[in-house]
């Protein structure tokens, strides 16, 4: 069973694309939050993991499986989420993994709203 | 561009469309025939099939993404040719669902985008700081109105086109 949410924990999203930040500029771009077709964005629940284990989560499950390059996280709050009008929902597959949900059915709305997200979000590069 | 580009090894998503090939072999003639539009339609031709030969199989994107849609790589085309020349060239990427999309992002809070639907279907967004805009407009021969109103929030200017 999940762990209660708390408005100021973070959630990370895994950078996996490297067109999905820019890296002089130091921010995430608004496509690293583009909602799947099934309007489930992935996310993990990272509030008080050692970097280390940040980073081996996302190698492990999100880049690794995927054949593809870690680059960074955009790093966000479940409160900013919820500012945006959307919710987080806890699945616990895997362990401490997260969809970001109630994303609008109009694709403009979805676009605003991923802009929203990633001006919120912390950009920071994997090491 | 060779529209065989668009087919390595035939394993992309694109039916054979004599027609469309044809569209695309014909905005190439074009693009040569003015030096200056050559080295933009070039730029913009090249961006637009790096974009597209990277997501031609489903799940491209690492999450379940859609491959390119055909249709909306198609009417991408015609709204390339709608941008005013003085817009910067756009980030050319797919989006999830498939549709393409053109980014235009200064800052982590300035940014405009534009997704194009294989029906025609513009689908906008822009963040200006604290201000917003969204909405939808269909393709036509001209550039709609809120989104050339969106080039200039980011870029100012007239963008007469």
């Amino acid at each position: 069973m999940a762990r209660p949410l708390i408005e100021s924990e973070s959630l990370s999203r895994f950078l996996i694309h490297s067109n999905a930040f820019n890296f002089t500029g130091g921010f995430v771009k608004s496509r690293a939050f583009m909602p799947p077709t099934n309007l489930r964005l992935s996310v993990f629940r990272t509030q008080d993991w050692p970097e280390v284990r940040i980073w081996e989560a996302g190698q492990r499950e999100v880049a690794a499986p995927l054949h593809l390059t870690l680059y960074g996280r955009a790093e966000l709050s479940v409160a900013q989420v919820q500012g945006t009008g959307l919710s987080v929902d806890p699945d616990e597959i895997p362990q401490d993994h997260a969809n970001i949900i109630g994303w609008p059915s109009e694709k403009d709305a979805q676009k605003s709203i991923a802009q929203d997200l990633a001006a919120a979000a912390r950009l920071i590069l994997k090491p | 561009m060779n529209a065989s580009t668009l087919h390595p090894g035939g394993t992309c998503g694109f039916s054979d469309d004599a027609e469309s090939i044809a569209r695309l072999e014909s905005l190439q003639t074009e693009g040569q025939a003015i030096p200056e539009v050559r080295s933009r339609q070039s730029r913009l031709l090249k961006s637009w099939n790096e974009a597209i030969v990277g997501a031609l199989a489903p799940g491209w994107d690492g999450y379940e993404g859609s491959s390119v849609s055909l249709p909306s790589a198609l009417a991408s085309l015609d709204f390339l040719r709608l941008l005013p020349s003085e817009v910067p060239a756009p980030e050319i990427s797919i989006d999830p669902d498939g549709e393409l999309a053109f980014d235009w992002q200064a800052s982590a809070d300035t940014v405009f985008s534009v997704s194009v639907g294989g029906n025609g279907r513009l689908s906008y967004a822009g963040k200006f700081g604290a201000n917003k805009t969204h909405g939808t407009e269909q393709l036509t021969p001209e550039l709609p109105d809120p989104i050339r109103s969106g080039l200039r929030r980011l870029f100012g200017g007239g963008h007469n086109h």
